[in-house]
């Protein structure tokens, strides 16, 4: 069995927004509980009224249900197709609805409209017996092997086209929401999560993707706690000098061995 | 010391700007110089509106279409640097050629699917002399095509406002009816500036957003109240 992921997760508000006078609609987080841990990242609509709260609702009420998630399957996380079943269903409806739930309770109104708090939302978890991957909308989640390759782990999302995307507020959102198991990944394998603002600020995916060996290489000295306090800075400059856009971004790290 | 920024070089997203030019031969005289004179008027005001965010890179291009349709200015070029040379009229009205070379050049790739959703804007004063609608079905096979931000402008009385229409595709933006030429100054002083400044500051939404356009545009100014129609 091996040892939980160190993680770690950062969010700043967009150039634009700053230039504009409006806040960061975009939120992450982590919970970790055992030898569980849940990281995620949202991004609310800029089209909408009240994206911040959707993001931020988004984040509180995965974690916990990730968490719970693994914590209820017991022995039979060890059979990974019964675990993408379940994550297919019922995992992906409880997420929704969850997020559902908690933006009626938050408007105090069951009729409230869902799209004025639309939002993205990408998790991973992880557990000594598998990694559960989730994306709902534009994002990305990259896993950088130990040798340095970068794969994608979720299918492309063909309804997302420019700044159009998935969102949390559709309806039947839940099938939206892609979903993967993978076995627990070598030591030294980098998972990064981060909402669509991150990408869109490089030419091409090839550019983009060159942050997954680039991350991997600054952890070799200490590691994510090492890293972390750098990361505000990366994500201002990204944002000031790309798109402009708020960005959320959160990295999970399986340490090599020790020498 | 903070150590190197990952990944690769970093870039602002592109927005391309393409005026669709009428140079028929019902646009000679006054018409044409009016273009001429109201997007020569608009490009201090578009570069004003680019500078203001840093974050978009508004790349400027031009088709002209009448017997046929050609690039007037082919390269997308930098808004700063864009400068615009007299258009001529003659001949017929070729608009569905002119739909099927930006719906070539909106094609994915080259264009990026990063970049900002395009601005297109249709100009004209009669009807489609040729296959319009083999044109706006190319563009629209396009998915920058379907997603760009499509205005259009109808000189005078004889413009074909149902084409225009067809054109914009949302029955919530209507063409633009300028019968003088200071209400085409207006159109376009407002196409290059109000709406290039929501297509260059995209909020995200979801496919279903409330508007049913694909940018949330800011109101177009009205038609001037004077008798001064002359078109």
């Amino acid at each position: 069995m091996s040892a939980p992921p160190s993680f770690a997760f950062e969010k700043v508000t967009g150039a634009r927004h700053l230039r504009a006078g409006k806040p960061c609609q975009d939120d992450a987080g982590v919970t970790a509980a055992g030898p569980f841990v849940a990281l995620a990242v949202a991004d609310g609509h800029g089209t909408c009224a009240f994206a911040e709260v959707g993001a931020a609702l988004a984040i509180r009420g995965v974690l916990p249900a990730l968490i719970q998630f693994a914590a209820e399957l017991g022995p039979r996380a060890t059979d990974l197709a019964s675990v993408q079943a379940w994550a297919d269903h019922p995992l992906r409806v409880q997420l929704v609805r969850d997020w559902v739930d908690r933006v009626r309770t938050h408007a105090a109104n069951a009729a409230t409209d869902l799209s004025a708090f639309g939002s993205t939302l990408v998790f991973v978890l992880a557990t000594p017996d598998f990694v559960l991957f989730g994306q709902l909308g534009d994002g990305d989640v990259l896993v950088v092997d130990p040798d340095g390759s970068v794969t994608s782990p979720l299918p492309a999302d063909p309804a997302v086209f420019g700044d159009e995307t998935t969102s949390l507020c559709q309806p039947e959102a839940w099938m939206a929401l892609r979903v993967r198991v993978i076995p627990p990944p070598s030591p030294g394998t980098l998972v990064l999560i981060a909402t669509d603002g991150y990408s869109k600020s490089y030419p091409n995916d090839e550019e983009f993707r060159r942050i997954g060996p680039d991350y991997a290489a600054l952890l070799t000295d200490g590691g994510l706690p090492m890293l972390a306090p750098h990361l505000r800075d990366f994500l201002e400059e990204v944002t000031t000098r790309g798109s402009g856009d708020d960005i959320a971004l959160g990295l999970l790290h399986w340490p090599r061995e020790r020498q | 010391m903070r150590p190197k920024l990952p990944g690769g070089p970093l870039a602002t997203r592109p927005l391309h700007f393409i005026f669709l030019a009428d140079c028929s031969g019902s646009m000679m005289g006054d018409k044409i110089q009016s273009l001429n004179h109201a997007i020569r008027e608009a490009i201090p005001h578009m570069q004003e509106v680019a500078h203001g965010n840093p974050n978009a890179e508004v790349l400027v291009r031009a088709v002209r279409f009448a017997s046929g349709a050609q690039w007037h200015v082919s390269q997308a070029t930098p808004v700063d640097q864009f400068t615009w040379a007299d258009l001529t009229a003659s001949g017929t009205t070729d608009m569905g050629r002119a739909l099927e070379l930006v719906a070539d050049t909106l094609k994915t790739p080259p264009m990026p699917e990063r970049a900002l959703p395009p601005v297109l804007v249709l100009i004209s004063d009669g009807q489609p002399t040729d296959a319009f609608d083999t044109g706006l079905r190319q563009l629209m096979a396009e998915p920058w095509g379907k997603k760009a931000v499509r205005l259009s402008i109808a000189i005078g009385g004889d413009a074909d406002t149902a084409v225009l229409q067809k054109f914009i595709g949302h029955a919530e933006l209507q063409p633009l009816q300028a019968n003088n030429a200071e209400d085409l100054v207006k159109y376009i002083r407002w196409a290059s500036t109000a709406v290039l400044k929501a297509a260059s500051s995209p909020a995200s939404q979801t496919q279903a957003a409330p508007t049913g356009v694909n940018v949330p545009l800011p109101p177009a100014p009205p038609a001037s109240v004077t008798t001064n129609d002359v078109w």
